[in-house]
Order: C-alpha cells, then sequence, then structure tokens
C-alpha cells in the first residue's frame, strides 16, 4: 500500500523550546560535534529552530520555524547527486542510503532549505553514551552526507507491526520522534494519501504555506501560518 | 626488451578495487569456541528445528544464541558424561553465560530483520547452508547485498534502498 508521508508545523504553537531538536539527536544517532565543529558550520542536526523577529509590531516578538528536511516530491537534491545516494522511493520520501554516498556534497549545495548535514569526521561516542545509541538504524561514517529521514525506522516498524497484523496502518500510529515529543503539539505528521487522516483535515486550514514555494520543489511539510493579535 | 613491471604497480588497481568494493563478511576459517557445540548432532541426527534454540529468530531483528538455561533442559540428563557437557553444566554451576564467539554478523549499514525472513518462509538453510552438517558453527555462504537482491527479485519484496540501509 503506498502512502504520502507529510508534516504539519503550526507555527500558532510552536513556542521555539528545541525539545524536537533534542529528540531528534536522541532519535537518530546524531553526533554532537563541539562547539568548534559548530562555529565552522558544522552543526549536525536533521531539525533546526530558525528564530526571525517580527519587526512589524511593537514588542518585536520573537518568530520561531523549525525547518527540516522538505521531503520535496521534486528534490533539487536527487537530481545532483552522481551516484543516486539520494533518491525518491515510493512512499514519496527523498530517501538517503548512506552507504552509496560518496560525499560529494552536491546534495546539500543544491538544497535550498540547508537541511543536509555533513559528517565531516567520525565521530565517537564515548562509553558509556554508546550504551545509548539506537539500533535500529546505522551510526554513518566519515564523508557521508545525511539528512531528516522522517524517522524511517519508526515508518518501518510501523509497517511491520501492520503487515503481521494485516492491517493498514492506522492514523496516528507512525510519529517522528520530533512530532512525538514537542510539547505543544506543534507537529502533525500523518499520510495524505488518506483523506480521513488528521493531517489531510488540518492541511485544509487556509493557512498553509510551504517553504519557498516559488522554487517548485513541492515539499512535504507544509506550515501554518501564525495568526496576528493579542498574545501572539 | 619489455620492462618488467614491479608487482605492486600491477596488484595497485586489484588493491584500489578491493578496498573500493569490499565484498561483505569474508568466509574464514571457523571462530574457535568456548564449548564445542555440534549442530550436526543436534539437528542432522536429533531432528530439531532451528527456531528451538534459535526461538527469537521469527520474533526478532536477531536469531538470539540460546541461554544456558535451554541447553540444560536437556542436558541435565542426557550425555552428562561427555567432556563437552561438563563444561556446559561448569558455567550453568558458575551461572555465567557460555561466552561464544560470534560467528555470523551483517555490517552496520544493514538492517537484517531475521523474523521478516522466517515469516517469508525463506529457509535458514538458505542463507546459512551446510550448518545442519557443522561440527564447529561456520558462516559458508558470503553475504553480499547481490546475494540478497536475487532473493528480493525472485520474491518480489521490496528492493528500495531504505528496505534494508538507513
Amino acid at each position: 500500500m503506498k502512502h504520502k508521508w507529510a508534516m504539519a508545523i503550526d507555527l500558532d504553537r510552536c513556542t521555539g523550546c528545541g525539545a524536537c531538536v533534542a529528540a531528534c539527536v536522541a532519535e537518530n544517532n546524531i553526533p554532537t560535534v563541539g562547539e568548534a565543529e559548530a562555529g565552522m558550520g558544522r552543526l549536525m542536526q536533521w531539525i533546526r529552530v530558525a528564530r526571525y523577529w517580527d519587526e512589524e509590531h511593537a514588542g518585536a516578538n520573537a518568530v520561531y520555524l523549525p525547518v527540516l528536511c522538505m521531503q520535496c516530491e521534486r528534490a533539487p537534491c536527487e537530481t545532483v547527486c552522481p551516484v543516486y545516494a539520494t533518491y525518491h522511493n515510493d512512499d514519496g520520501l527523498n530517501a538517503m542510503a548512506y552507504n552509496r554516498c560518496v560525499g560529494t556534497r552536491y546534495c546539500a549545495n543544491n538544497c535550498p532549505y540547508s537541511v543536509r548535514v555533513f559528517n565531516w569526521r567520525d565521530h565517537v561516542w564515548e562509553k558509556p553514551l554508546d550504551e545509548q545509541l539506537s539500533p535500529d538504524l546505522s551510526v554513518r561514517s566519515r564523508g557521508v552526507m545525511e539528512k531528516c529521514t522522517f524517522c524511517i525506522q519508526r515508518i518501518r516498524r510501523a509497517k511491520e507491526a501492520a503487515a503481521a497484523e494485516k492491517r493498514p496502518i492506522r492514523d496516528g500510529e507512525v510519529a517522528p520522534a520530533c512530532v512525538q515529543t514537542c510539547p505543544p503539539g506543534a507537529l502533525l505528521f500523518g499520510d495524505i494519501e488518506d483523506p480521513d487522516s488528521e493531517i489531510s483535515r488540518k492541511l485544509s486550514d487556509p493557512r498553509r504555506f510551504r517553504l519557498m514555494e516559488h522554487l517548485g520543489t513541492e515539499p512535504r511539510v507544509w506550515y501554518l501560518k501564525r495568526r496576528k493579535g493579542a498574545g501572539l | 626488451m619489455t620492462r618488467k613491471r614491479p608487482l605492486t604497480a600491477s596488484a595497485a588497481p586489484f588493491l584500489i578495487l578491493a578496498l573500493l568494493f569490499p565484498t561483505g563478511t569474508a568466509c574464514a576459517d571457523p571462530l574457535p569456541q568456548p564449548i564445542a557445540f555440534p549442530h550436526m548432532v543436534h539437528v542432522t541426527g536429533y531432528g530439531f528445528d532451528c527456531l528451538y534454540c534459535h526461538s527469537s529468530a521469527d520474533k526478532s531483528q536477531y536469531a538470539n544464541i540460546p541461554s544456558v538455561w535451554k541447553c540444560m533442559t536437556c542436558h541435565r540428563t542426557i550425555a552428562t558424561d561427555k567432556p563437552e557437557v561438563k563444561k556446559l553444566a561448569q558455567y550453568w554451576q558458575e551461572k555465567k553465560p557460555v561466552p561464544w564467539n560470534k560467528v555470523i554478523d551483517v555490517p552496520n549499514h544493514v538492517y537484517f530483520p531475521h523474523w521478516k525472513m522466517v515469516n517469508a518462509k525463506v529457509a535458514c538453510l538458505t542463507c546459512h547452508p551446510g550448518m545442519e552438517h557443522a561440527w564447529v558453527a561456520e558462516q559458508k555462504r558470503e553475504f553480499g547485498m547481490g546475494m540478497c537482491m536475487d532473493c528480493h527479485r525472485i520474491r518480489k519484496a521490496s528492493i528500495d534502498c531504505w528496505t534494508c540501509h538507513y
């Protein structure tokens, strides 16, 4: 059965706490590179919380925008990979095969959202931190590009569980780590192929927009615009 | 007279190729084990099902190594005078697990759920040929992606990269 996984991010609800970032790092075996490397722009985060100042309104409110891989339907990263390490899979996800990547970094350079991160070094998890590594997915080595996968390991788990019980995946059964952890529930994940899913209903909201839509990348991550007004 | 090329120069391209395309798990000599466990006697001799001992193979990503307790369910009374079984009893007395050496390993970049294969009725001996006659556990068939892909294509299983690599 085909799926069309998508995410909706309600900017009215996002408080910029960064729990999504922490959850993502913990779930996906993402190394912490340290201050020096981060200063060189080598921060390895699959989701980041971009902060903007809303200057139209007095009091200069901060506006937070969680940015992750948009899983573009017409992904600019895929067309430039010389070894087909990044490609589109049957679920319409922008997949990344680490063991095929040769590290040209063309994909990251061609990504308008700057969400791809590169392993500049072989990272080590000192004991006992190695115990927290997830066995469900690989630890990437040096010279490999990586990015948000919509927690493919969780999607796989749900598919396997559903297949074992001979039923389709239920709405809400799959949630990436960021969605599961978001305290105000700003992030929502689901299958837009199913018209009755929560995300399909959420996306009928006229507030919806996508980042840099004019580029024609057709992202699978929708944002719901902040309403202006008192307290917002 | 043509100049004889040094061996290193002629071997270099092959070396580079070998480095670029390592061929999965190499089949080396069987690893030494703390107890000489013969699959031959248990599987071929007594007709044990693989899943009797490797009982999580149809439920989990990993086909487990049986606990000392599982061995002792039989060996408390059977063949207690054999030297290898005495070693096992020693571990049981000391309440220690048998420090088996891991024979078969798939690389870190492969997600290999045993239970998917077992439930899809792929015989264990497809990937572990000759195990039923092994006196010392040994992986006789080299794991390469080609081997997986052949089977996935024949059985019309997914050949999306993300099925196994993420």
